[in-house]
């Protein structure tokens, strides 16, 4: 059972993350205001804390550096601009991730999760390693068989995702979600484009994949290229729905 | 140019001034010669006629007045003519010299006359003194030729053109450091006011009193204010999207939230369906709202460079799919009133279109021409060309799936004062082409 902080002004989605996140087995507080919200932090111990940034009183973005003077809980920002600016002074400013509204209860716990990993596997070499492939996510780093790949942002984020969850067909609409913070898919070749450069990047193509491979219509693959390639696809392809 | 014609407006009204100066101060001098040369002939015939009375021997005044012809050629007001003729027509002095001709009809008229007189003619001036003599009547006549003045004449006038010219000269070349004064500022005011429209509203010109007259000082202030009220109005309206994005994503996290506690399967993926849809919409709304707050100051983007980035970023993906991916962009810049980030969308919504609706290892072809003031992006596709239309059409008009790509596209040739056309590709397939005014260049 994992203890979260709801610092949300809007009653309604206040109400709306206590019902979802107790119904996932949570143990849920909840502040209006970022004084509230303060003293909870310190006071109640959370295990995590989802900050909206509109707040009444003290600006989100504000309350972040206060809260980080006395406390490491992580912080979840939600925010309902999806201003690049705003998410990354909110990640200077301490946020260890951010949601952007609308999100579902899902989405809310996968991140929730994602940052408890997160701290949990803290150690100095967080890095992830398939076959000849190794992704540092402190460093961000990549090296194919010990040469470096410059990567962009979103590259790096898409191919870390698909290597801690190597072997596991991650669908386009899970990529969305998790490195765009899109929560609907489709109609869309963002992804699609991304993975083409991730694979001339790593030295591939769709037709002779190594590390990548599309099982069409679900999603991404990313596989050990020296392991047996004949092993069963991953069975965790969560669906579309 | 500004500088140029008050320049201009100075060397006039300086030449005006110079010119009513010099033509009077011309025709003075010319007076002034002519007097002086008449007055030395009047003297010399004076004193001629002096020297004639107190000589006794008429015989012997050859000789005494021969250095005084000399000397009269050579006077110093311009050549005198002496001519004396003793009362039995003997002549000392130059013969008639064909100026005047009418020369034996005044010495005899002097002859008959006991007082001088002077006779001035548009040519010459001739002064005639009869001297009584025991024999008769000598007669002295001292004669000078404006031609032989003119050259000296000529000399002072060119003397005061050249003063005259020196003055419009220095006039011309201070107005224009005055004008500059006024001009220059003008300029950088204009210069600012450009900056201004293509979007940084940073520039502010420069309103140090003292260094340009008041009113350009003047000028430059309003400017100033204008530039700081319309980043207030574009910062105003950015908060609006910003606020706008805030106030209906809020709502919808809530309904996004709750129906995700919906226990029954299928109305909960209907509902969140819905909800995205909402999403979606939410999405566009925004963006557009942010896109208009955006552009209203930036106007020109170089639709060549980013056909050619954007067609880069795609062609991976083209590759991986199979797809032939032929891409045609002028090397020079084709500039046109949209902002590059806009011109991306156009560029990208049209090629994720042929993505979207064509399948895998449908060829496509990216054009872009500028001829006759209009710039033309073309992306054609080797796909089932009706059906796409359809598709394209049902984009359109908002109820398809993936929906407001086109629409997005027609909204943004409109802004730019052009056009989108369907039509039948030479591949096969779908063309869809966007006319946009081709601007000459961003200076």
């Amino acid at each position: 059972m994992v203890s979260v902080l709801i610092v949300e002004d809007d009653s309604a989605i206040r109400s709306a993350l206590i019902r979802a996140l107790t119904a996932g087995g949570h143990a849920v507080a909840s502040a209006a205001t970022g004084m509230a919200g303060l003293s909870s932090a310190v006071d109640g111990r959370p295990d995590v804390v989802v900050l909206d940034l509109g707040l009444p009183d003290i600006d989100g973005l504000r309350v972040l550096p206060m809260l980080r003077a006395v406390s490491s809980v992580p912080v979840i920002v939600a925010t309902a601009r999806d201003d690049e600016r705003v998410i990354v002074q909110a990640l200077d400013a301490g946020a260890d991730d951010y949601l952007v509204k609308p999100f579902g209860a899902e989405q809310l716990e996968a991140r929730i999760r994602a940052v408890l990993r997160r701290l949990a596997t803290a150690t100095p070499d967080a890095s992830v390693t398939v076959g000849g492939l190794t992704v540092n996510p402190v460093t961000r780093e990549v090296t194919v068989d010990g040469i470096p790949v410059e990567l962009s942002r979103k590259e790096f984020d898409l191919l870390y995702l698909l290597a801690q969850r190597a072997g596991e067909v991650v669908t386009k609409r899970e990529i969305l979600a998790e490195v765009w913070r899109q929560t609907y898919g489709g109609g869309d070749r963002t992804v699609d484009v991304h993975l083409s450069w991730l694979r001339r990047k790593l030295g591939e193509t769709a037709a002779a994949p190594r590390y990548l491979h599309s099982i069409r219509g679900v999603g991404i693959r990313l596989v050990d290229p020296s392991a047996d390639s004949g092993t069963a696809a991953g069975g965790s392809a969560s669906g579309s729905s | 140019m500004l500088r140029t014609r008050i320049t201009w407006l100075a060397v006039g009204i300086i030449s005006a001034v110079v010119v009513s100066f010099v033509i009077p101060l011309c025709l003075l001098v010319r007076t002034m010669v002519h007097d002086r040369a008449m007055a030395e002939a009047r003297v010399l015939a004076q004193s001629t006629a002096t020297l004639v009375a107190s000589v006794d021997d008429l015989t012997r005044l050859a000789v005494v007045i021969d250095p005084v012809i000399q000397a009269a050629a050579a006077s110093s007001a311009g050549p005198i003519h002496l001519c004396v003729t003793l009362p039995d027509g003997t002549r000392i002095g130059p013969a008639d010299d064909g100026f005047d001709s009418d020369a034996a009809a005044l010495i005899e008229r002097a002859g008959t006359q006991s007082a001088s007189f002077t006779q001035v003619t548009g040519e010459s001036a001739d002064v005639l003194t009869p001297v009584t003599v025991a024999t008769g009547t000598v007669v002295v006549h001292t004669s000078t030729h404006f031609v032989y003045l003119q050259s000296r004449i000529w000399l002072v006038w060119a003397t005061l053109a050249g003063l005259g010219a020196v003055i419009i000269g220095l006039g011309a070349f201070i107005s224009r450091r005055m004008a500059e004064r006024i001009s220059t500022p003008v300029t950088e005011m204009a210069d600012v006011a450009h900056r201004l429209r293509e979007g940084d509203l940073s520039a502010r010109a420069h309103t140090s009193a003292g260094a340009s007259p008041t009113e350009v000082t003047e000028l430059g202030t309003a400017l100033n204010r204008l530039a700081a009220r319309i980043a207030e109005l574009l910062a105003g309206e950015r908060e609006a999207a910003a606020d706008l994005s805030h106030r209906l994503r809020t709502p919808v996290t809530a309904l996004r939230l709750d129906t995700d506690l919906v226990a029954d399967d299928a109305v909960r993926d209907r509902l969140r369906s819905h909800v995205e849809d909402l999403h979606r919409v939410i999405d566009s709304v925004v963006t557009e709202a942010r896109r208009t707050s955006r552009d209203d100051m930036t106007a020109a983007g170089d639709l060549a460079s980013v056909a050619a980035g954007r067609t880069a970023y795609w062609r991976p993906l083209a590759e991986d799919q199979d797809r032939s991916l032929a891409v045609e962009v002028p090397s020079t810049p084709v500039f046109v009133a949209l902002p590059s980030a806009d011109l991306r969308d156009l560029v990208d919504t049209l090629i994720d279109n042929v993505f979207a609706h064509t399948p895998e290892g449908t060829d496509l072809e990216v054009t872009v021409t500028a001829t006759d003031g209009v710039a033309r992006l073309a992306v054609a596709d080797a796909g089932p060309g009706l059906a796409s239309v359809d598709l394209v059409e049902r984009g359109r008009s908002g109820n398809g799936g993936t929906g407001l790509g086109l629409d997005i596209v027609h909204r943004l040739a409109d802004r730019a004062g052009g056009s989108v056309r369907l039509g039948r590709a030479h591949l096969g397939g779908l063309l869809v082409e966007v006319q946009l005014p081709h601007l000459p260049s961003a200076d």
